[in-house]
């Protein structure tokens, strides 16, 4: 009996082990060929927003956005994130900020600033944008990790059983040889799971990594050029690190403020997609879906701190009739 | 308090109140939520004015207090209460306004010398008082229950008309001036409405700076507007007019305003153009 409960330990650890090794070689896979062939495309015609979308996904773009039209003094944004056209300012000519003020021409002229993420993270610019990335090798392509999504079901699955068949052999006193064998399949592949569950949920790619990594290099946290200009003063730092490198706790408190009422942390505020925090890998910035909390930094895990990626793996990563022409006031 | 204007030149106090300690008169804005931030961060405004039924005194707007705290006096603004009407003026609409003043810690209250609704039928709009005996009667019995009501002194705003009561018996200003002599109360003088008065209906603004009770001015409006078809629209949503602006210059060449504040109600430009809109002021204050 004990040694049949030792075999039995020993295949939940071949399997938990297998499919570990299974979702490596699919990640990997996916990321070799998002980046086959064309790497050398990968160094031009990369701007603010290239560098906010690889940051920190659709949310870091619009924060970019919104920072830098509020700085220009084209938009104005009020307490309690509301934010409005402000009369008579020039048009931009950057897509995704004439996104943002169409959204908000569309809107009355004001609108709350979450609703000014889904509308331009669901819009044109931002599908633009998308595609030059993919286009460039930068980004994962959508629906590349259904096998390795499948893959990780799996070593759920396997890793919950071998978590079972683990606390029953506590139970009936079984030798230490295989609780240490079922122990360290239990613990590995829950350990696996979860680092690759955020992981799973985006990615850019080795080469997007790389370009951040190199950009970072440049224009540092925290750091600005004497007499910086919008782009390099507000664009850069924000696109790179995110809202904290506005350099305005009231701006910042604002842009961020309802995502922050519904909950704070990566999780929160979550639309159409899933969320996750700050995660760094082998192969790049992972990242969790277009809205987040905005307080963990890189993809879908906020827009504050925003230093995400690395290469040590897996890891977490009238004023009431006063005016109008009424004669009055 | 608000301290009694002073003579041009005489300069102390004239700011108590309203203005920045030591500066005279004080300049100050509107404050509307879509411009919240803006306020609060404009320099140099002394204080701000905020439309009394867009608040509720139990739950101040964030930026309001944060004005506060940095000891920027915040008056609130009636629109509604309509004095110039025939009924006394609505209970629950002055215990608003008195739970304002309070809940601002605000120096003195402001409404319109205006006619606002009657038989529970609303205008929409701030439509001038017939200037009769028999209306200035009733005015001066409903200012003072009004008074009565507040905590803080009550000023009253000569309003822009598109129209004049056929029955009109005196100049505004005349009737400003005994409703003064009779309540005591503050004047508001809006030069904005005084130039609309001017183009519309032809009433000379110098000459009703000349009649008016200036001694009892509590602060000034200035605001911007649009000429359509001959018409002056008093709409808050523009750069306020040289022509506006001299009508402030002569206000002040009679007398040293406590404070004056930029009415902009809609369609809000740049941060910097409102500043530089409170500049303007400032110079047309100083080119007397």
């Amino acid at each position: 009996m004990e040694l049949l409960l030792f075999i039995i330990a020993v295949v939940f650890a071949v399997t938990v082990g297998a499919a570990v090794v299974a979702l490596g070689t699919e990640y990997r896979r996916v990321h070799s060929a998002a980046a086959g062939g064309q790497a050398g495309d990968q160094g031009g015609g990369l701007g603010t927003y290239e560098f906010a979308y690889l940051s920190g996904g659709p949310r870091r773009v619009i924060n970019t956005a919104l920072a830098l039209l509020v700085r220009a003094g084209s938009v104005r944004l009020a307490r309690g994130g509301r934010t409005s056209l402000v009369s008579g300012a020039p048009r931009p000519s950057e897509p995704i900020e004439q996104a943002v003020l169409d959204t908000l021409g569309s809107r009355g002229g004001s609108c709350q600033v979450e609703a000014v993420r889904r509308t331009v993270a669901d819009g044109r610019a931002m599908s633009g944008l998308r595609h030059r990335l993919l286009g460039m090798g930068l980004l994962v392509p959508d629906g590349a990790f259904t096998e390795a999504r499948r893959l990780h079901k799996r070593l759920l699955v396997v890793t919950f059983l071998t978590i079972v068949f683990e606390l029953g052999a506590v139970l009936t006193g079984v030798s230490w040889g295989t609780l240490l064998v079922a122990g360290v399949a239990s613990v590995g592949g829950l350990i696996t799971y979860l680092g690759w569950k955020r992981a799973l949920r985006g990615a850019v790619t080795r080469a997007g990594n790389e370009v951040l990594t190199s950009v970072r290099a440049i224009h540092l946290r925290g750091v600005r050029p004497p007499e910086a200009g919008l782009i390099l003063g507000v664009g850069i730092p924000v696109a790179l690190y995110g809202l904290s490198e506005l350099g305005d706790p009231v701006l910042e408190e604002e842009l961020n403020r309802q995502a922050q009422s519904q909950g704070a942390g990566g999780g929160s505020g979550c639309a159409g997609g899933a969320c996750g925090g700050s995660t760094g890998s082998s192969d790049g910035v992972f990242y969790g879906g277009d809205f987040g909390g905005d307080s963990g930094g890189g993809w879908g895990g906020g827009d504050s701190g925003g230093d995400s990626g690395g290469d040590s793996g897996c890891g977490s990563g009238c004023g009431g009739g006063c005016g109008g022409g009424c004669g009055g006031g | 308090m608000v301290a009694e204007p002073t003579r041009p030149g005489t300069g102390s106090g004239a700011g108590a109140g309203l203005g920045a300690g030591g500066r005279s008169p004080g300049v100050g804005i509107g404050w509307r939520p879509e411009i919240d931030l803006t306020v609060e961060r404009l320099p140099g405004v002394d204080f701000v004015e905020v439309i009394a039924e867009n608040i509720r005194p139990d739950r101040l707007p964030e930026s309001l207090r944060v004005l506060r705290a940095r000891g920027v006096p915040v008056i609130p603004h009636g629109v509604g209460l309509g004095v110039g009407g025939a009924e006394p003026p609505d209970a629950a609409r002055l215990a608003h306004l008195a739970a304002c003043a309070r809940a601002l810690d605000a120096p003195l209250v402001s409404e319109h010398l205006a006619f606002v609704r009657a038989g529970g039928l609303d205008s929409g709009h701030l439509l001038p008082v017939p200037r009769t005996r028999a209306a200035l009667a009733v005015v001066t019995e409903n200012v003072r229950r009004a008074q009565g009501a507040l905590d803080v002194p009550l000023a009253l705003e000569n309003v822009a008309a598109l129209f004049g009561w056929p029955e009109d018996e005196m100049t505004e200003a005349r009737f400003l001036g005994e409703l003064v002599e009779a309540t005591g109360v503050r004047l508001l003088i809006d030069v904005a409405n005084l130039y609309t008065n001017q183009v519309n209906l032809g009433l000379s603004a110098a000459a009703a700076l000349d009649a008016l009770p200036l001694s009892r001015l509590a602060y000034v409006h200035v605001a911007g507007g649009h000429l359509r078809r001959g018409l002056w629209h008093d709409t808050h949503t523009a750069r306020v007019p040289d022509a506006v602006l001299n009508i402030l210059s002569a206000l002040r060449a009679r007398v040293d305003p406590p404070g004056v504040l930029l009415e902009w109600d809609g369609d809000y430009p740049g941060d910097t153009v409102l500043a530089a809109e409170l500049g303007r002021i400032r110079d047309a204050l100083s080119h007397v």
